[in-house]
């Protein structure tokens, strides 16, 4: 009676030790699955973020292209001699508007 | 009962098993299928979608002047690109896009449908309508930075500078010259896109190490600037055809300035007549006039002639065979010293039958007439000196002051600076270095000596000479600058008719060539104008623009006037102008 009373306790013991481990292994696999899921979409968006800052950075370098040269426009000389004769009313600089001063005559 | 329910359910059990491993080995099936037979394929067909193979190509070096200031330089402007596979309705995105960028829609319908993974749809848009179609958001359509050319100074050393074409490669001046040291490198590279066309790896658009090398002219943007503004206003007065204007340095042959008129705007160059994009200082030859006579006077001085020796200028009036030649006054008796200065061609004439063919075809070959200068630049005329066996009489009489032989600005202004330099012929130097993309130096074109034209005592004669030029008496006076001692000779000589025989009528090019300071001169320049109305004598129409040029770059430059060490400038309060 005691044997039969050991039997029938140890039997059911195996069968709930290998559904828990089945379980597991699910679980572990679909935990393995949702990260490797989790890890590919943030990768992705990694990327994304990149290219997107990566764009950002080309469009600005040529902004500031296009803003040197027209630096370059801006202070050329033509266009700095045009508003000062037109706008400012100034003349250029001749040799006449130099006064030369003998040193003997003090 | 309970017996057979247990049997049926087994059985049941047994077909769903059997169901489900023959659904696993189908699946096994299938993937292998797809794995190992059609890999190749669906990978290809992967990649067509999400990836596209492009060609980049690196930014064109810029063209600098001596002070590092940008006279080409290259900027991005949007260009619009289609994948064609992707568009689903062809006549209808062309008909959106062609009313925006106003271009002929059936043209861009044929493009859109085709089955290319590549196609343009227009280069070098404006940012507005770059902005209305990216609104548009259309799938297959995209937007990329096309490097253009800019010429941030615009008509400044346009014939020297040039201008690129369409695919940014050089077409004219020193953009086609140099077009391999400017062009940028290309690579190709592959790039992925999301299911959205999002590009995945944006940075390996990066170009900046392909970016082409740049190089650094010899050209002073302000001096160029000065010249062309004084040209412009000796053309305008003199309602001229056109002109030129070249400054040197003699002693080193740099040229700081090669200014045309008419000048065009590089930026737009399809709008301008293709006459005014040559770069006309070194292409085009004419006959020098009586600038020529200060080598006619080299060559009598080499020979051991004295600026002091008297020559009978025959009143006037000289037959050499059938042909007579004239002087604009009358003269007798004149030194060396006084032909140069009154400017006498019977006196030129007749140096040139004292010192004999030979002598003055010698000389003139010295200072580098009849062969070009090998400045570097496409399509440069070598003028025309014929060799002296083959001159007649009047060949040799008409050479000796400046008619019956060719010559470039760029070798008169080559040759003047010799006599400035004491007699040195120096190689002309537009290119001064090439650097990379990075600034580092890759090749630098130093000063050169070609050969000694004349000795230093001859120089030192003709120096004395060319300043009487433009004395009270001389014939280039309002070349004169107070405070500087100003060497110079004019020339005035008759145009060719257009038929090529004998020479037109009132039809003349007026030239003023010379340097300044007298003593160590730092800078030689020419002003050529071309058929003058009116006045057309080069004393008259080139002179002042020389005088303009001369002292406005003097004043840049901080050259002091030379006349009395102890004098002190002072600026008044107001001036002419």
């Amino acid at each position: 009676m005691a044997a039969n009373t050991i039997k029938m306790m140890k039997s059911p013991i195996p069968k709930k030790s290998t559904g828990s481990l089945w379980l597991l292994i699910i679980f572990i696999l679909f935990a393995e699955l949702m990260v490797y899921t989790w890890i590919r979409t943030e990768s992705t968006q990694v990327l994304l973020r990149i290219s997107k800052a990566e764009e950002h950075l080309l469009e600005k370098r040529s902004y500031h292209k296009t803003l040197l040269a027209e630096m370059e426009w801006l202070k050329s000389d033509a266009r700095i001699t045009r508003i000062a004769r037109n706008r400012l009313n100034l003349s250029t600089v001749t040799m006449e508007q130099t006064i030369y001063l003998s040193g003997e005559d003090g | 009962m309970a017996g057979d329910f247990n049997i049926r359910i087994r059985r049941r059990i047994v077909v769903i098993q059997f169901l489900m491993v023959a659904s696993i080995l189908l699946l096994c099936c299938k993937s292998f299928d797809i794995q190992v037979f059609k890999a190749k394929e669906l990978s290809e067909k992967a990649e067509n979608d999400y990836s596209r193979n492009i060609t980049i190509k690196g930014e064109r070096g810029q063209i600098l002047d001596q002070n590092m200031n940008k006279l080409g330089a290259s900027i991005d402007a949007v260009s619009i690109t289609a994948c064609p596979a992707k568009i689903t309705d062809p006549g209808k995105t062309a008909r959106k896009i062609a009313g925006l960028l106003d271009i002929d829609p059936n043209k861009l319908k044929e493009t859109l449908s085709s089955k290319r993974m590549f196609a343009w749809v227009q280069r070098g848009v404006t940012p507005d309508q770059a902005e209305k179609i990216r609104e548009l958001n259309i799938p297959g359509i995209y937007f990329e930075n096309d490097p253009t050319r800019y010429y941030p100074n615009r008509s400044l050393a346009a014939q020297v500078i040039g201008f690129t074409g369409a695919d940014d490669s050089g077409l004219e001046g020193l953009e086609c010259r140099y077009n391999s040291v400017l062009e940028g490198r290309t690579r190709k590279i592959s790039l992925t896109r999301d299911g959205n066309g999002r590009i995945l790896d944006y940075e390996k658009k990066r170009s900046s190490e392909l970016k082409g090398d740049s190089i650094v002219l010899t050209l002073d943007k302000k001096i160029q600037f000065l010249s062309e503004q004084a040209l412009e206003q000796a053309v305008t007065n003199h309602q001229a055809r056109s002109g030129m204007a070249l400054v040197m340095r003699p002693g080193t042959g740099e040229l700081l300035a090669i200014a045309h008129y008419p000048e065009f705007n590089p930026n737009n160059y399809k709008v301008y007549n293709r006459e005014a994009y040559r770069n006309r200082a070194v292409t085009d030859a004419f006959e020098p006039g009586s600038a020529m006579k200060v080598f006619t006077a080299a060559a009598a001085l080499e020979k051991g002639v004295t600026p002091k020796t008297i020559i009978f200028c025959e009143k006037g009036t000289y037959r050499i065979g059938s042909f007579t030649i004239h002087d604009t006054h009358s003269y007798e008796w004149l030194t060396i010293s006084q032909i140069i200065q009154l400017s006498s061609n019977i006196g030129a004439a007749k140096i040139t039958e004292s010192i004999g063919d030979k002598t003055l075809y010698n000389c003139l070959s010295g200072f580098g007439f009849g062969s070009r200068t090998d400045i570097g630049i496409t399509g440069e005329t070598p003028g025309n000196l014929i060799p002296y066996r083959k001159w007649s009489k009047i060949d040799s009489g008409a050479i000796s002051f400046g008619q019956g032989i060719s010559a470039s600005a760029l070798q008169l202004i080559t040759g003047i600076s010799a006599i400035a330099n004491g007699g040195n012929l120096m190689k002309p130097l537009l290119v001064k270095k090439i650097i990379s993309n990075q600034g580092e130096l890759i090749q630098e074109y130093q000063p050169q000596v070609v050969r000694r034209a004349i000795s230093p005592g001859t120089a030192q004669e003709l120096k004395a000479m060319m300043n009487l030029v433009v004395s009270r008496e001389g014939t280039g006076t309002k070349a004169s600058i107070d405070g500087y001692q100003i060497c110079g000779k004019t020339g005035t000589a008759q145009k060719v008719s257009e038929g090529g025989r004998g020479y037109a009528k009132n039809k003349y090019t007026s030239v003023f060539a010379g340097f300044a300071p007298l003593e160590n001169p730092e800078l030689a320049i020419l002003v050529i104008v071309d058929e003058p109305q009116k006045q057309y004598y080069g004393g008259d129409v080139a002179a002042p623009a020389f005088k303009t040029i001369m002292a406005e770059s003097f004043n840049y430059l901080n050259i002091p006037p030379e006349k009395n060490n102890n004098m002190v400038a002072l600026a008044s309060e107001g001036g002419k102008n």
